[in-house]
């Protein structure tokens, strides 16, 4: 990538509380725009805000490539959101909160709703909260039964360090990708 | 064509964690009669909604039959898609989106009460109402809104357990 070249969009997509408001901070130029409201829902245990449009954030890689940053709503009724944001997108960073009921389901339902964008684009997958839950195997497993082949890392997404070795797997998928 | 208006209100989370918030019965039937009130007084108004500030339908009456809680969702991302941008332009305080198109009709977005207050009211008026009459009957209604919320008085901590 050169400088110069047109800005690269990247999704942030996951459950409500995966770290995806949080992973854009990390990494962003500048302050991300949120759209955060108070959770009325039973997101609402765990946190007080929640995320009903996007989020959107900017960093700028060594090379001078710009890199746009959207975070999507996590909860399946703003599905609509994912299909507006996803569009002219060049991957996806799936963020999973490992510490959910159940994980891999969630990430079942990333995969399935943005399948086109993964088969078309790049993506790789960061599990947060790893300390408990199941195993990186697993996911391998049910992405290989759903036969969809991309990195899996633990990440701590209010780590810069963490979200830019992220961010750096799905540049290298991306470059497969279109090479 | 199509214009979508804007105002905005600062907002603060202080508030105590709680289980899924709904209207009690009390709320939900004093809502019902307001929103039957409101489309009875104007006939080109065909649709209201009561939704929570993120995105779930709490009541709805329709002259005819819309996906609530998809619309629900719509005007929770719209109303704060409006905030940051009125946020990206330093315009301040508060509360309605208007989407108006003169082949179809308008809608009207507002958050009911102050920044604390958790619902919103969308409403959709049929091509040929004034968006003037629309906004006064809205805002009024999302005023007796909040009063309602207020008179039973939405404990958010009772909410919890």
């Amino acid at each position: 990538m050169s400088p110069g070249a047109p800005p690269l969009k990247l999704i942030f997509a996951g459950p409500p509380g995966a770290g995806k408001t949080t992973a854009i901070a990390a990494i962003s130029d500048f302050p991300p725009v949120n759209t955060d409201v108070a959770a009325t829902d039973e997101i609402a245990n765990t946190k007080e805000a929640t995320t009903v449009a996007m989020d959107y954030g900017e960093i700028t890689l060594a090379d001078g490539q710009t890199v746009f940053l959207y975070g999507t709503p996590g909860q399946e009724r703003f599905d609509f959101m994912w299909k507006i944001l996803s569009a002219n997108s060049l991957g996806l960073i799936i963020l999973i909160d490992n510490t959910r009921r159940d994980p891999l389901a969630d990430l079942s339902i990333y995969v399935d709703n943005f399948r086109e964008l993964i088969d078309s684009a790049a993506a790789v997958v960061g599990i947060t909260r790893s300390e408990q839950g199941p195993a990186l195997g697993a996911y391998f497993e049910l992405l290989a039964q759903k036969n969809c082949a991309m990195p899996v890392l633990e990440v701590d997404a209010r780590e810069k360090k963490d979200v830019l070795r992220l961010l750096d797997a799905f540049l290298s998928v991306l470059e497969y990708a279109v090479a | 064509m199509c214009c979508v208006c804007w105002t905005l209100s600062s907002r603060s989370w202080n508030m105590p964690l709680r289980n899924t918030f709904t209207l009690t019965d009390g709320q939900n039937e004093l809502c019902r009669r307001l929103l039957d009130r409101l489309l009875a007084a104007s006939p080109e108004l065909v649709a209201a909604f009561v939704a929570t500030t993120d995105g779930r339908l709490m009541l709805d009456r329709c002259r005819r039959e819309f996906g609530g809680n998809r619309v629900a969702s719509m005007a929770s991302s719209l109303l704060a898609l409006s905030e940051a941008l009125g946020g990206e332009l330093n315009v301040k305080p508060s509360s309605h989106v208007t989407v108006s198109s003169a082949e179809a009709g308008t809608i009207v977005l507002l958050r009911v009460g102050d920044a604390r207050n958790l619902l919103t009211l969308t409403t959709v008026a049929r091509q040929g109402m004034n968006l003037g009459a629309l906004l006064a009957s809205s805002r009024r209604a999302a005023a007796e809104l909040a009063g309602i919320c207020s008179e039973f008085a939405i404990d958010l901590s009772a909410t919890s357990g």
